[in-house]
């Protein structure tokens, strides 16, 4: 999950390194990377990009061995939860990495005041599903996923490989968020099983009304939603999920 | 000598004068497909074949070849390698002018020069303004930021022109749509009053109108189809902020 604000400016790597204090009890481990790109820097496809300066960093600070990870950097905020790094743990919920997130926005904006940077003002809120779902023998697509089918006629040759990208729109009654869901799916090895890996995005902007927090909700409801509407029902008899 | 790019756009527009079958074919990946197997080495005079076609106005770097393929669809070609693919395809030109063909296109997806969606163009909106209030901008209150949110959305269309958003002197939201000449704007007050106003092709005034309630439907229908003409002229999305 995360957040997506204007880039707060002259918040360089000595700021960014000062901000992982207020956090670096709970998450200790901190590895320097390059800043993403803004999200609306890529729209319309790949960019050349020149930069003058200093490039723009974000910081990656790990929890121990819960598989939480903090992501940073002037314009954006984001916690992960990932399972290779859990140590074993399963996934904590929604609202525990809810928690966890508002705590660390109010750290944020606070490390924010505290140096006279003023308040962030946050453009998008984005929530991630992946799910990587388990293929039994003889198992494909069609059996997982209620959009999938089979052609009545087959197809000329093998298949080799499968990969899909959804994109929808979503439209609020009071256009307040209009929001968008990304889902991509292809084959994938996992610990030698053969599994469908399914990543499900939903970004809500509201940067002209609404609180941060809704605007995640909104977001991880979609994701939700989708998930539940795009697996098939005999999945969900067999996840024993309602 | 003639380029494969060349005469494939003239195969494709010489198609859509003498072979009334390509007017049938659905708009889906078929069609360029189809259009690209069947057409390449049948062409003719691009001037007699369609007369208002103006390469010209489709001169972008990046995308060259631009042919007219059937009744109310047209595709652009690129090389590559030894043969040639689709780059963009457009629909809603099947008007009886054929001077609509020079403006009305949409890029597929494929590429970095297509033009925008409509969520990617809110999304460049939201970050203006959020950039616009974090640096002070503006002294936007909430109804002030709805209001601009509302007129936003209502007229941004998938492949429209991009929305610009900026701070007046007085501390106002201004939004504006312009391509060459033609605009479409509006100016939001922090009282909850606002402006709307829009100019033609040749920078004459169509209106400009001061406004405390909604708009009439009359006048959102107005805006919607001045923007709705200012996209067939749009070329490539403005680059992002």
């Amino acid at each position: 999950m995360g957040l997506e604000f204007a880039p707060v400016p002259l918040f360089g790597f000595i700021e960014l390194a000062e901000l992982q204090q207020r956090w670096i009890e709970r998450f200790p481990e901190l590895t320097e990377l390059q800043a993403v790109p803004s999200s609306a820097d890529l729209a319309g496809g790949p960019q050349v990009q020149v930069f003058t300066g200093v490039p723009r960093l974000r910081v990656w600070a790990q929890g121990s061995d819960n598989g939480l990870l903090v992501q940073s950097q002037s314009d954006r905020l984001i916690l992960n939860w990932r399972k290779q790094f859990s140590g074993g743990h399963t996934y904590p919920s929604y609202d525990v990495l809810r928690i966890e997130f508002e705590r660390l926005w109010e750290e944020y904006s606070s490390f924010l005041g505290d140096r006279g940077f003023g308040q962030a003002v946050p453009s998008a809120a984005e929530y991630t599903y992946v799910n990587h779902i388990k293929l039994g023998p003889g198992e494909d697509f069609e059996d997982v996923l209620a959009i999938w089918t089979v052609p009545d006629n087959p197809l000329p040759g093998t298949n080799e490989s499968t990969q899909f990208q959804l994109i929808r729109s979503v439209q609020s009654e009071d256009d307040t968020f209009p929001a968008q869901i990304v889902v991509i799916g292809g084959p994938q090895s996992v610990d030698g099983q053969r599994v469908l890996s399914l990543n499900i995005t939903s970004k809500v902007l509201f940067a002209t009304g609404g609180a941060p927090f809704d605007a995640l909700d909104a977001a991880h409801a979609l994701s939700s939603h989708t998930f539940a509407n795009i697996t098939t029902s005999t999945k969900h008899e067999e996840w024993d999920r309602e | 000598m003639t380029s494969l790019l060349e005469k494939t756009a003239r195969a494709v527009v010489t198609s859509h004068v003498q072979d009334t079958e390509a007017a049938s074919i659905p708009n889906n990946s078929t069609t360029w497909w189809w259009a690209e197997e069947n057409l390449t080495d049948r062409f003719s005079s691009i001037d007699s074949a369609a007369p208002a076609f103006e390469p010209a106005t489709f001169a972008d770097a990046a995308i060259q070849g631009v042919s007219y393929i059937s009744a109310g669809r047209f595709a652009c070609f690129k090389p590559v390698g030894l043969t040639s693919i689709v780059d963009a395809a457009a629909d809603n030109v099947a008007r009886s002018d054929l001077s609509h063909l020079s403006g009305s296109w949409r890029s597929s997806v494929r590429g970095g020069s297509r033009r925008l969606m409509k969520f990617e163009l809110l999304e460049q909106a939201a970050k203006q303004l959020t950039r616009l209030i974090a640096s002070g901008g503006v002294r936007a209150n909430q109804d002030q930021l709805r209001n601009v949110g509302t007129f936003v959305t209502s007229f941004v269309v998938d492949g429209g022109p991009s929305p610009q958003i900026a701070a007046t002197e007085f501390g106002a939201v201004e939004v504006a749509w312009v391509v060459g000449k033609s605009a479409v704007g509006a100016i939001f007050d922090d009282d909850g009053s606002y402006s709307v106003w829009a100019q033609d092709w040749n920078g004459d005034e169509l209106f400009d109108l001061d406004l405390e309630d909604a708009m009439s439907t009359g006048l959102q229908e107005t805006i919607a189809a001045q923007l709705c003409e200012m996209s067939t002229r749009v070329r490539l999305a403005i680059p992002a902020v």
